[in-house]
């Protein structure tokens, strides 16, 4: 009862004093919608990280050699054995890329060109929309055949065609005839993104054709995430048995990489939130000090109550309703205030921000505990007033 | 109903010790209209704290409807004023942000009397001084004898044991002055225990007993002319 009231109350003393009310919680308005906005984007940024490197595939390892020679150089066969010999290695496939100029009619464009065996298509969980996948026969009798991503299709056939159509037609990849056997499907959410915009064919024929002797980069999967590690290592020590150095190869594992990214970023987000919480502490001092006042003020007020049987408890309560009240009303504005500057930041950078409910809940449970922390010395003060002395201030 | 039995209140001023009380022993009976006169700085404001449970005496007993109130904790005081005790003051002292139904609420809300309750209770007690229709004003929409009868109003909703009024008519002109003291007068009639503190005597006049207080010490106590009056 006493408590609804004393909440109305402190609504109307804060509507009757706008202005002092809206500086007041300004420290709590601005220290709540910066935590909210840098979680907010951290989550962002995560959700950007971890949509790149869906596209690059999970559980995928990403292995390059550029400096092979006739000595030391990797070769199907063994990186084969290698994979064979570990459970943890699922599949693998050679990556041979190109940039070719590619023709169809009067339409000529470059695009990239990359020689894999079928694997691939699988190690990259893809699907065909229409046709079939590179095979063995196509790689070992060096076949002229390829797969076209969505896009590549439309690009070159225009954006109505009918996939099914531009199977068994020809296509020019650097001056000579390739067959179109399959049209991958589209993953990417960037149009950018290198994955759709590829045409695939066997890597003996692009090694052939292109002029590549030796196979510089190894796509490898592995079981599960308990398995990334192993799976690491046992690809390293075959590659450092062939080149006796470390710096001769790179060896990426997507896995680790994001996990240490999301780790980075957790970090920078935490320490962003702790200077944020800097703020929330002096709009906790900020309303101490309007409650220090507010008490002075209303000393009279406090001895008419107390002359009338308000015990300590009933002021007590009185003044820290009124300054969670202030503080509540300052970290709803925030959270407010929060998730519009998330969603318009988010907007510019392109980024998926998302205001999180956790976020939400820690920033309301701050500013209602910075209304029961710094409104309590205030309150204290305002409840062992004397009534005689109270009564008597003016 | 009021029994204070040799009070003193002693205060430490500098390096002298100020007698406020000295030693006052003082009955007041249920129904009893009293007035307490005395000049300024005579101990008449201190009597009235320490009646009022505002303050506690340094000495002696004060037994307020049979309870020792010189022993009381300060949340039981806060307990005895709250239900014994109503208080009209000089300054009318309402809270100016309230309107006058939740200004005469005020008492119960510390009662934790429903709302309902509350309400109907606060209507009654503006009607009785004659307030009705204007529950939703604000203190500064009335004229100040309007607002000293909302405070008494205040005073009266809890049905206390003791109606102290310290210089009720203090503020006001002489003609709502009269008019509030007929009031309370009226309140007397229907069995209200009534302790007016004043320095002004003929007021004090108003009232059926004359306490007068010099230095902290009674030195008068007598039923007033009106009374004396009647008797004859």
């Amino acid at each position: 009862m006493q408590i609804a009231q004393s909440f109305f109350l402190a609504l109307k003393s804060i509507w009757a004093n706008k202005m002092r009310a809206l500086l007041t919680m300004l420290g709590i308005i601005i220290g709540v919608a910066a935590v909210i906005l840098i979680v907010g984007l951290g989550n962002g940024v995560t959700n950007k990280v971890e949509d790149t490197f869906q596209e690059m595939g999970s559980n995928v390892i990403v292995a390059s050699a550029y400096a092979q020679n006739t000595s030391k150089h990797l070769t199907i066969e063994g990186i084969e054995e290698m994979a064979k010999a570990d459970d943890n290695i699922t599949i693998f496939s050679p990556y041979v890329p190109s940039t070719q100029k590619v023709r169809v009619g009067k339409t000529e464009k470059n695009v990239p060109i990359n020689g894999i065996t079928g694997d691939y298509i699988n190690l990259r969980s893809r699907k065909l929309d229409f046709g079939r996948n590179i095979e063995y026969v196509d790689e070992s009798r060096l076949q002229r055949v390829c797969i076209l991503c969505n896009h590549v299709m439309t690009d070159f056939f225009g954006k109505d065609v009918d996939g099914a159509t531009v199977i068994g037609q020809y296509i020019k990849i650097g001056g000579t005839k390739f067959k179109i056997i399959g049209i991958l499907n589209e993953v990417s959410k960037s149009k950018l993104s290198d994955e759709d915009n590829s045409i695939f064919i066997p890597y003996t024929v692009a090694q052939k054709e292109f002029n590549q002797k030796y196979i510089t980069t190894w796509y490898f999967t592995y079981l599960d995430k308990e398995s990334a590690k192993t799976a690491t290592d046992v690809i390293d020590k075959y590659f450092y048995n062939i080149f006796k150095d470390a710096d001769d190869y790179i060896i990426i594992d997507a896995q680790s990489i994001m996990d240490n990214m999301n780790d980075t970023i957790n970090t920078i987000k935490m320490v962003l939130v702790a200077i944020a919480g800097i703020s929330l502490l002096v709009g906790g001092i900020g309303i101490m000090n309007i409650m220090l006042v507010s008490v002075t003020e209303r000393t009279r007020e406090i001895g008419i109550r107390k002359a009338i049987g308000a015990n300590k408890k009933d002021v007590l309560m009185q003044f820290v309703i009124e300054a969670i009240t202030t503080s509540g009303l300052g970290g709803a504005i925030g959270i407010a205030l929060g998730g519009f500057l998330t969603s318009v930041v988010s907007k510019a950078f392109e980024i998926r921000g998302d205001v999180s409910l956790d976020s939400i809940i820690i920033a309301s449970g701050i500013s209602v505990f910075i209304g029961v922390i710094f409104g309590y010395l205030p309150a204290n003060k305002a409840a062992n007033l004397h009534p005689i002395d109270a009564l008597r201030y003016e | 109903m009021i029994d204070l039995q040799n009070v003193y209140k002693i205060y430490k001023v500098g390096d002298s010790m100020v007698h406020a009380l000295d030693g006052m022993s003082l009955h007041i009976d249920e129904g009893e209209f009293v007035a307490i006169v005395g000049q300024s700085g005579s101990g008449k404001s201190t009597c009235m704290n320490i009646i009022g449970c505002l303050d506690i005496p340094t000495d002696g007993k004060y037994i307020l409807d049979g309870i020792d109130v010189s022993t009381l904790s300060d949340e039981e005081l806060s307990y005895i004023r709250n239900f014994k005790l109503g208080f009209i003051f000089q300054q009318y002292n309402l809270i100016q942000k309230l309107n006058v139904i939740s200004n005469v609420e005020l008492p119960l809300i510390y009662q934790r009397v429903p709302k309902y309750e509350r309400t109907e209770r606060a209507k009654e007690a503006l009607k009785r001084v004659g307030l009705e229709g204007k529950e939703n004003r604000y203190p500064n929409q009335l004229s100040g004898g309007q607002q000293q009868r909302v405070s008494i109003a205040r005073a009266l909703v809890s049905k206390p044991s003791v109606i102290l009024a310290d210089e009720p008519t203090g503020a006001l002109d002489s003609r709502t002055g009269i008019e509030v003291l007929e009031l309370i007068k009226k309140l007397n009639e229907e069995g209200n225990t009534i302790i007016l503190v004043t320095h002004d005597n003929g007021i004090a006049q108003q009232a059926k007993r004359i306490v007068r207080i010099h230095d902290g010490k009674i030195i008068e106590d007598s039923a007033t002319q009106n009374v004396k009056a009647e008797q004859k």
